[in-house]
C-alpha cells in the first residue's frame, strides 16, 4: 500500500494536489515506518513456512522405515528431532520470546517433531492402532505449547488435527468418542480471544477467523447420525449464526480476506437452502418420519442437542442485531434459520409443499442480496444474488416435470438480469460521480 | 507479578517436556518388556501391503485364527472390549482358547482385544480383531512381501504366520515369517 502511495506522489505534485513539503513528509513518514518493522511479517511467515516444509520432511524420511538400522538407532534418530524441538522452544523462552518468528518456528517444529516421535515409535513396534488414535495423542500432548510459547501457528494446527481426527473417527458413524473433537476445540478457545482481544488486525486472528467457522462446518456431523435429518436445522441455525457474527459491527467493516464468518455463514446458507430446493432432499425424511409416528422420544438424541444450542446462538445472535442496528435496514439474512425450521416442520408432513417454499425462499434471498448490493454501492454483492438466482434456475434445470420452454424463459430471464441490475448501479455511480 | 508469570511458564513447558518424552517411553518400555519376557505365538496369517499417511508402507495381515464360540452364555456385541486367551494347537500355532469379557477370569496369555464382529446367522460365533494387523516395512519392501504372499497362497505347502509375544493382556508383533524364514530374508532370497 505504502509503495503504492510513494509512487503516486511525483504525479500528485506535479498535478498540484500537494506542495512538495508534503509530499516530502508523506514520504519520510512511510520510510521510518518501514525502517520500525523491517519485514518482520514476511520473515515471520518464510521461517513458519520453512519450518512446516522441514517437520514434514522429516516425518516422510520417518515413514520410509529404515530397516537396515537397528531398534536402538531407530529410537535414537525418533527422539532426535524431539529433543532438538524442545532445546529451540526452551532457548526461545528463555530470550526470544519477543520474536515472534522465532517463538512460532521452534513451536511448529516441537509440535511435527513430537508427532514424528509417535509415527516411529508406533512403527517399530508395529502398533495397530488408527491413524486417529495417534493423531488424537499427538494433538492433546501438543496443545499446551499453543499457550506455553503464545504460538498461534501451533493453535492453527492444532485445529487442523483435531478436524482430521474428527473426520477419521466419527464421520458417519455413531462412535462413543465423538465428543473428544468438541472439548479438544474448546481447549484451543481462549487463546482466539486473546488473539481477538490483543491483535484484532492480525494475520493470525484472520486466519482464526476462517479455520474456527471451517472446522465447526466440517465437524459438525460427527455429533451422531441417529436421525441425522435433525442436522440440517443445526447447519442452518449455524449458518445464520456466523453470517450474524460476520455482520456484527465487530467485524463488518474488515476485508472479505479477514472475515471468514460472513463468507461460510452466507454460501453455507444458499448451499443448503439450494440443496433443500430439490424434492428429494425431504423425501428422503423416512428415519424422522419413523420417529414421529412411532411417538420416539427425541430429545435427547446429540443431533436435537445441537440444532437447539445453534437455534439458541443465532436467536441471541439476531436479538443483537435487531438491538444494535439503529437506523440501519433490517438484514434478513439473518432470519433464515427461523423460516427454515418452520419449513422443516411443514417438510415432514408435506415434501412438496416444504420444497415449493423454499424455491420461493431461495429467490427472496437472492432479491434481498441484490437488493444490498444496490443499497451498498457494491457490485460483488450485486452479482452474487444474481448467482444465487442463477444457481436456483440450474437446479431447475434438472427437474424434468418443468416444462422446456419456462425453464428457457427462467434462462433468458436471469440472464437479462446480469445485464439490467449492472448497468443500472454502473449507471447510478455515474450519476453520482457527476453531481 | 511477571516474575511468578513466567514461573508458571517455565514450569508448564517443563512439565510438557517430560509428558513428551514420556508418552513415546512409556510405550517403549512396556514394548521392549514383552518383547524380553513375553510368551511367544506364532499366528497363521496371509498379509497384503497398504499405506499410512504418517507412519509408512505397512503389510496388512489377516489372520486364520479370528473365530470363537462362546459357549457360557453371554453375548457380545461389535466393537465390545474382550480379553482372549491364547494357546497353541497340534501344529505349534496360536489358537483361541478362551473369550471373556472380564480380565480377572483372563490368564497370562491373554490380549486384551475387540469384537470385530459376530457371526450374523449364529451369534454365539464371535470374530476377534487381533491388534497387531499391521506390520511395517521399508516402503520399497512392503509390495514385495504381499507379492511373494500371492505366489505361496498358491503353494499350500508354504506357510506363512506371524511371531507374537504376548503378556498380560498386551502384544507385540515381533517378526512375520514366510516358509519359516523371516519376510525380510524370504524377499531377498526372491
Amino acid at each position: 500500500m505504502s509503495k503504492h502511495i510513494l509512487k503516486e506522489l511525483p504525479e500528485l505534485v506535479k498535478a498540484g494536489v500537494i506542495t512538495d513539503d508534503i509530499s516530502d513528509k508523506i514520504e519520510n513518514f512511510y520510510r521510518q515506518k518501514q525502517r520500525a518493522q523491517p519485514d518482520g511479517r514476511i520473515n515471520t511467515l518464510f521461517a513458519i513456512i520453512g519450518t512446516i516444509l522441514v517437520s514434514l520432511g522429516i516425518i516422510l524420511i520417518v515413514a520410509h522405515n529404515w530397516d537396515q538400522f537397528s531398534r536402538p538407532v531407530k529410537l535414537f534418530f525418533s527422539f532426535m528431532p524431539l529433543v532438538i524441538g524442545q532445546a529451540l522452544c526452551g532457548y526461545t523462552l528463555y530470550t526470544k520470546m519477543d520474536n515472534t518468528g522465532f517463538r512460532e518456528s521452534s513451536a511448529t517444529f516441537l509440535f511435527f517433531a513430537f508427532g514424528a516421535c509417535l509415527s516411529l515409535v508406533s512403527q517399530l513396534y508395529h502398533i495397530s492402532g488408527t491413524i486417529q488414535e495417534l493423531i488424537f495423542t499427538w494433538m492433546l500432548v501438543s496443545f499446551p505449547l499453543i499457550y506455553i510459547m503464545r504460538s498461534s501457528m501451533v493453535s492453527l494446527l492444532y485445529i487442523c488435527g483435531i478436524t482430521v481426527y474428527a473426520m477419521y473417527d466419527s464421520y458417519g458413524y455413531n462412535t462413543k468418542e465423538w465428543h473428544h473433537y468438541w472439548w479438544m476445540l474448546l481447549l484451543a478457545l481462549p487463546h482466539y480471544r486473546l488473539l481477538f482481544k490483543n491483535r484484532p488486525q492480525g494475520n493470525f486472528t484472520y486466519f482464526h477467523h476462517w479455520f474456527i467457522p471451517l472446522t465447526l462446518t466440517i465437524c459438525l456431523p460427527t455429533i451422531g447420525s441417529h436421525v441425522s435429518e435433525l442436522i440440517f436445522i443445526a447447519y442452518m441455525s449455524m449458518f445464520s449464526a456466523f453470517y450474524l457474527l460476520g455482520t456484527s459491527a465487530t467485524f463488518y467493516n474488515k476485508r472479505i480476506f479477514s472475515n471468514g464468518y460472513i463468507v461460510i455463514g452466507s454460501l453455507g446458507t444458499v448451499i443448503l437452502l439450494l440443496l433443500a430446493s430439490f424434492r428429494f432432499f425431504w423425501d428422503e425424511f423416512k428415519d424422522l418420519r419413523q420417529y414421529v409416528s412411532g411417538k420416539h422420544n427425541f430429545s435427547s438424541v446429540p443431533e436435537t442437542i445441537a440444532a437447539a444450542v445453534w437455534f439458541f446462538i443465532a436467536s441471541i445472535l439476531l436479538i443483537n442485531h435487531l438491538r444494535r442496528r439503529e437506523s440501519k435496514p433490517v438484514n434478513f439474512m439473518g432470519f433464515i434459520y427461523v423460516v427454515f425450521a418452520a419449513i422443516f416442520i411443514i417438510g415432514i408432513a408435506n415434501p412438496s409443499t416444504a420444497a415449493i417454499i423454499v424455491n420461493i425462499l431461495v429467490l427472496g434471498v437472492a432479491v434481498f442480496i441484490i437488493a444490498r448490493g444496490n443499497y451498498l454501492d457494491h457490485l460483488g454483492i450485486l452479482n452474487y444474488g444474481l448467482l444465487v438466482i442463477t444457481a436456483l434456475v440450474i437446479c431447475r434445470f434438472f427437474d424434468t416435470n418443468i416444462s422446456f420452454v419456462i425453464r428457457g424463459v427462467m434462462f433468458i430471464g436471469v440472464g437479462a438480469g446480469f445485464f439490467i441490475a449492472n448497468s443500472r448501479l454502473i449507471k447510478k455511480r455515474k450519476s453520482y460521480n457527476e453531481k | 507479578m511477571k516474575n511468578k508469570n513466567k514461573i508458571i511458564i517455565w514450569l508448564a513447558f517443563a512439565l510438557l517436556v517430560l509428558l513428551q518424552l514420556w508418552v513415546p517411553a512409556s510405550v517403549i518400555r512396556k514394548k521392549e518388556d514383552i518383547l524380553s519376557t513375553g510368551t511367544a505365538f506364532k499366528f497363521r496369517t496371509a498379509p497384503r501391503d497398504p499405506n499410512d499417511y504418517l507412519r509408512g508402507k505397512y503389510v496388512f495381515l489377516n489372520f486364520n485364527e479370528t473365530a470363537y464360540t462362546i459357549t457360557n452364555g453371554k453375548n457380545f456385541e461389535n466393537g465390545q472390549l474382550i480379553y482372549v486367551t491364547v494357546g497353541t494347537d497340534s501344529a505349534g500355532f496360536a489358537k483361541i482358547i478362551a473369550v471373556s469379557d472380564n480380565e480377572k477370569d483372563a490368564p497370562e496369555n491373554h490380549i486384551k482385544t475387540l469384537v470385530n464382529y459376530t457371526d450374523y446367522a449364529d451369534p454365539k460365533k464371535i470374530f476377534v480383531q487381533w491388534p497387531f494387523e499391521r506390520f511395517y516395512m521399508e516402503e520399497s519392501k512392503a509390495p514385495l512381501a504381499e507379492e511373494a504372499y500371492n505366489e505361496t497362497r498358491v503353494d499350500s505347502s508354504i506357510i506363512s504366520y506371524a511371531l507374537v509375544k504376548v503378556k498380560y493382556g498386551d502384544a507385540v508383533l515381533e517378526n512375520v515369517y514366510i516358509d519359516n524364514k523371516p519376510i525380510d530374508e524370504y524377499i531377498k532370497k526372491k
